[in-house]
C-alpha cells in the first residue's frame, strides 16, 4: 500500500467497483434490485468517513458482505420472501444456482466467498467476523447439502 | 481436536459446479447500471442515497460538506442515532492499515475476553441441566439481536452463564437460579421443545438456527444439528420459545432467581491446544508440540505448557499470563467470544503450516466453552 498517495476519490472507485459489489451482493441475496439497493447504502454510509479509509476495495467489499448477510436475515425474519427465478439458460447451471440461493444465510456468504471470490477460509473468517472452525463447518455443511441435492 | 473431515473431497466434488453457477450468475448483473445512475443524475457523481444531507449531491466537492452534514446530524439527534451509528459499525470494519490487518478485531475486544481475575465462581463443578446455542453473527432468524454465535448454560447448581456476555471480565456472565428456577427452564425446554421426552421435528426446529439440548434424568436430549433457517418451515412456536428463553428476566417469576445481577464466571481452568494450522485452517496435532512451544516461548511462559500434546489444562490465572504473552507478542488472533485463537508465525518440520494456539475456558461441567452447537 502507497501510503504517502493521494487517496482515490469516492467517485472514481465508485465507478470502478459498482459492478463487483453489485453483483457479488446479488450473489449473497439473490435479489437485483435489494443488491443495488445494498451497495448503494454502503457507499452512503462509506460518504462519511472515506478520507479515513486506506482500503477502500476491501473496506466496501467486507461492508457489502454484512449489509448482505443483515438483509437476508430480515428477508428470512418476514418468511415471505418470493424469490423471482431468473433464468440462466443452461438447466443444470440453474439448478445450482437455486440450490446456492437456497442456502441459509451464513452457508451461502461461505460458498459465495470461497467460490466467486475465491476467497481462503481464513480470510472469509476475517471478512464475515465469525471462527474460521465455524466457517469451515459452515462450507462443509453447504456443499454436503449440495451434493445431496445434486445426486 | 480433530478437524479432519471431507471439506477437500467435497470441494472437489461440486466446487466447480458451484463456481460456474456463480460466475455465470453475476454476469447476469450487466455493466450499464453505474452509467445510467450517473446519466440520470446528470453528474459526475454516483446516486448515493443521502437522505441526511440531499442536497450534498451535485458536486464533488461538496462529498466533504455531506460529511460534515451527516456528522452534524448525528450529533443533533443524540442518542438514538449514536446507538444506530455504532450498531452498524459493529458490522462494518475500521478501515485496515498498513500492519493491521494482523488482528480481526481491536485490542480492546481482545482484552475484554482474556482469562478473567479472580477467585472461580463455585461450585468449582456443576452438572449441566440445559444449554441453548445459537449460530450466525447475529440477527437470526429466530434469535433477537445481540444472540448471534452466543450459549446460554444452565447448571443444576443454578448457575446460568451466557457466553459471551459483553461488559463483564472475561466475556462471560453468570446469573443464578433458585432450584425452582431450574426446574422451571428444564422442564420448559423438555415441554416445548421434546413434548415430553420425544425427539422434536427437524421440520420446526431447524428454524430455530440454533442447538437445544435439556437433561431429562439420566440421559441428556438434543436437537439435531440444524441444518439452518428454512423460511417455508418457519414456525411460530420456534419464534415464541427463542423470546421467551433470551429473556428469562421477565420470563421467569422473581422467586425463581436467587441473582439476577450479573456477574463475571471466573472459570476454574482453561484448556490449552496446539495445532499446526494451514492455509486454510486445517488443524491438525503435530509430533514436536512440546519441542516446537518450547523454543518459542519465554521460560516462565514455556513451564506452563510442559508437557502439551497437544492440549493441557491450566488454572485460570496461569492461562491469563499465557494469553497475555500471546498479545504482547502481537500475534494474530481470532477473539470473538471468551474461546481465543492465536496464530503464530512459528513453524518447523513438524508442523504442518504454521502453530496455532486455543485458550478455552472450562465451564463448571469440565466441557470447553463454545457458542458453536457443533
Amino acid at each position: 500500500v502507497d501510503v504517502s498517495s493521494e487517496p482515490q476519490p469516492l467517485e472514481a472507485v465508485y465507478r470502478a467497483s459498482w459492478l463487483g459489489l453489485t453483483r457479488l451482493a446479488y450473489l449473497l441475496v439473490g435479489n437485483r434490485s435489494e443488491a443495488e439497493d445494498i451497495v448503494q447504502s454502503v457507499f452512503a454510509t462509506a460518504l462519511d468517513r472515506w478520507d479515513s479509509i486506506d482500503e477502500p476495495s476491501a473496506y466496501l467489499r467486507r461492508a457489502v458482505v454484512n449489509r448482505a448477510n443483515d438483509a437476508h436475515r430480515r428477508s428470512f425474519r418476514r418468511a415471505t420472501t418470493v424469490i423471482t427465478t431468473e433464468v440462466l439458460g443452461e438447466p443444470e447451471v440453474d439448478e445450482v444456482w437455486e440450490l446456492v440461493r437456497a442456502l441459509p444465510t451464513t452457508q451461502r456468504a461461505v460458498v459465495v466467498l470461497r467460490f466467486y471470490e475465491d476467497l481462503a477460509l481464513a480470510d472469509i473468517a476475517s471478512m464475515l467476523d465469525r471462527p474460521a472452525s465455524t466457517v469451515r463447518s459452515d462450507l462443509r455443511r453447504a456443499l454436503t447439502k449440495l451434493k445431496e441435492s445434486l445426486l | 481436536v480433530s478437524r479432519f473431515d471431507d471439506l477437500d473431497e467435497l470441494e472437489r466434488e461440486v466446487g466447480s459446479s458451484v463456481r460456474v453457477a456463480l460466475r455465470r450468475a453475476a454476469a447476469s448483473i450487466a455493466d450499464d447500471a453505474p452509467a445510467k445512475d450517473l446519466d440520470r443524475a446528470g453528474a459526475e457523481v454516483p446516486v448515493v442515497d443521502l437522505e441526511a444531507a440531499p442536497e450534498a449531491r451535485p458536486a464533488p466537492r461538496r462529498w466533504r460538506l455531506a460529511a460534515a452534514a451527516v456528522a452534524a446530524l448525528v450529533l443533533v439527534l443524540g442518542g438514538v442515532l449514536v446507538w444506530a451509528a455504532s450498531s452498524d459499525d459493529a458490522h462494518t470494519p475500521a478501515p485496515a492499515g498498513p500492519g493491521t490487518t494482523s488482528t480481526t478485531v481491536p485490542p480492546a475486544a481482545l482484552q475484554a475476553f482474556l482469562p478473567p481475575e479472580g477467585a472461580p465462581s463455585t461450585p468449582l463443578a456443576g452438572e449441566l441441566v440445559a444449554s441453548i446455542g445459537f449460530w450466525g453473527p447475529g440477527g437470526l432468524t429466530a434469535a433477537p439481536a445481540g444472540w448471534g454465535d452466543t450459549s446460554l448454560n444452565l447448571f443444576a447448581d443454578g448457575r446460568l452463564i451466557r457466553l459471551p456476555t459483553r461488559g463483564v471480565p472475561g466475556g462471560m456472565g453468570e446469573q443464578r437460579l433458585t432450584p425452582e428456577g431450574v426446574e422451571r427452564v428444564r422442564s420448559q425446554i423438555l415441554a416445548t421443545v421434546f413434548g415430553g421426552g420425544r425427539q422434536p421435528a427437524d421440520s420446526v426446529w431447524s428454524s430455530c438456527f440454533c442447538i437445544i439440548r435439556v437433561r431429562d434424568g439420566g440421559r441428556v436430549l438434543s436437537t439435531a444439528v440444524a441444518a439452518g433457517p428454512d423460511a417455508d418451515r418457519a414456525d411460530p412456536q420456534v419464534g415464541r420459545f427463542v423470546e421467551w428463553i433470551t429473556t428469562l428476566e421477565s420470563s421467569l417469576p422473581p422467586s425463581a432467581w436467587q441473582d439476577r445481577d450479573v456477574a463475571a464466571f471466573v472459570p476454574l481452568r482453561y484448556r490449552i491446544c496446539v495445532y499446526g494450522e494451514d492455509a486454510e485452517t486445517n488443524l491438525q496435532p503435530f509430533s514436536d508440540v512440546p519441542g516446537v512451544v518450547a523454543r518459542r516461548l519465554p521460560a516462565r511462559v514455556a513451564r506452563l505448557l510442559a508437557g502439551i500434546n497437544p492440549c493441557l489444562e491450566l488454572p485460570t490465572a496461569d492461562a491469563r499470563t499465557l494469553a497475555r504473552w500471546l498479545v504482547d507478542a502481537g500475534l494474530r488472533h481470532d477473539a470473538w467470544s471468551p474461546r481465543l485463537h492465536f496464530t503464530t508465525p512459528w513453524s518447523s518440520d513438524a508442523v504442518p503450516g504454521s502453530v496455532a494456539v486455543d485458550l478455552a475456558p472450562l465451564l463448571p461441567d469440565g466441557k470447553p466453552a463454545s457458542w458453536d452447537p457443533n
